[in-house]
């Protein structure tokens, strides 16, 4: 594809392609799909996780995790300050979300951190699916 | 030793003489992140003078970014009430340092937490040894800068490039890996469809291969959905040095190209 005498054009061109790339495999997934900030806020969320959780991409944008879980399960984000600490780089585990008709559905979460250019954590990819139901 | 038959502060005096002539940086803070203490080590390891660290928080003497992981491996160290072992970075004079950290709560005598101790170990030419591909060149090229940099020799040009080509290469993998999850996360749902189809109910899911496969599944798609995030980062952070170093163009030229802030390009640039 490109050759060193004439990366910039073909590189941009490629760039915009990838982000568009992963951005449609995000937004089309059959699987849901969150982005937290360092803060664990909410800053995207595909079809897929607003579907399950009820609320659309806006509501969710800038809340915290812990905000969509009942009081009780506050401490269910320790695994998840770990992973933005940097102490552990993914986890899994099981999450009872409240969602916005405020009925709670467990869903079934693999979270992973993404790092910078520098190795320092830059946010999270937080991966779920609802548990079976019997 | 003379201390275990003498006094109290006897055993203090030995105590700071070992911590102050300790060749590893050490620290105190107060919960709220105030430090208490620093040796001669962390001073000399933080490039600054003892005055601007001790009675000051994290983020009133380093960039936001980094203060929040201290902060945050501070808070799971007393939230646990356990030592805990992290790894941290310091930017010194355009210099990035890594240093695995060992944090203790500090806890008085009944019990409560009063801070933290903490104790590091400079890593950082293992983590340079450690990274790979374009990685190596970017990180190392970016220490040492200041603002615009100097205009690369033919030398150096053609090693940005072929950077850039790994960088993309980087991407066209991390692409392909990700499609291949997104397949099986779409297989997986069909799959589960049609298992509930057949009337297959909770505990044939859960203890069978497809509830298995779906935990697999989803750490694959987190990792594939990571790996191409970082890689188009590298390859963002790579074009924009290239075309500040071999193309010559501004912070701002490179900004207005790419769609992004002039202050976003020096951030990156200077990352």
């Amino acid at each position: 594809m490109s050759t060193p005498g004439d990366l910039p054009e073909d590189v941009e061109a490629f760039l915009r392609r990838a982000d568009g790339a992963l951005a449609e495999l995000v937004e089309s997934a059959q699987i849901g799909i969150a982005y937290l900030t360092l803060e664990c806020r909410f800053s995207r969320a595909n079809d897929r996780f607003c579907q399950l959780t009820g609320f659309d991409e806006a509501e969710l944008m800038g809340s915290e995790l812990s905000a969509l879980l009942p009081p009780e399960d506050a401490g269910a984000c320790s695994d998840l300050h770990q992973l933005v600490g940097g102490s552990i780089s993914d986890y899994s585990t099981a999450y009872r979300f409240v969602r916005k008709d405020r009925s709670i559905l467990e869903l079934q979460a693999s979270a992973k951190l993404v790092r910078g250019t520098t190795q320092a954590p830059a946010f999270v990819v937080l991966v779920v699916e609802a548990s079976p139901t019997p | 030793m003379s201390w275990v038959a003498g006094t109290h502060s006897d055993f203090s005096a030995l105590l700071c003489d070992a911590l102050s002539g300790s060749p590893l940086p050490i620290f105190f803070k107060r919960t709220d992140g105030t430090y208490l203490y620093v040796n001669d080590a962390y001073i000399a390891a933080a490039g600054l003078e003892r005055d601007h660290i001790v009675g000051h928080t994290d983020y009133e003497i380093y960039p936001s970014e980094t203060s929040k992981l201290y902060r945050a491996n501070d808070a799971l160290t007393m939230e646990r009430r356990a030592p805990l072992q992290a790894e941290e970075f310091l930017q010194v004079n355009d210099q990035l340092r890594w240093f695995s950290v060992v944090k203790f709560p500090l806890c008085d005598s009944r019990g409560g937490v009063q801070g933290t101790f903490g104790l590091s170990i400079e890593i950082t030419d293992k983590v340079w040894s450690c990274k790979a591909g374009p990685q190596v060149a970017f990180d190392r090229n970016q220490t040492g800068r200041r603002d615009e940099p100097p205009a690369n020799t033919d030398e150096e040009s053609r090693a940005s490039d072929h950077a850039l080509l790994d960088a993309i290469e980087a991407v066209k993998e991390a692409e392909k890996a990700l499609r291949v999850a997104m397949e099986q996360t779409t297989k997986s749902a069909q799959d589960a469809a049609a298992q509930s189809i057949e009337g297959k109910g909770l505990p044939d899911l859960v203890e069978g291969d497809l509830w298995r496969r779906g935990s697999e599944i989803r750490e694959q798609a987190a990792s594939a959905i990571a790996q191409y995030e970082h890689a188009l980062m590298i390859l963002r952070l790579t074009m924009i040095r290239g075309l500040v170093d071999d193309h010559g163009m501004t912070f701002a030229e490179v900004g207005r190209r790419m769609g992004i802030s002039r202050q976003l390009v020096a951030r990156l640039y200077k990352s």
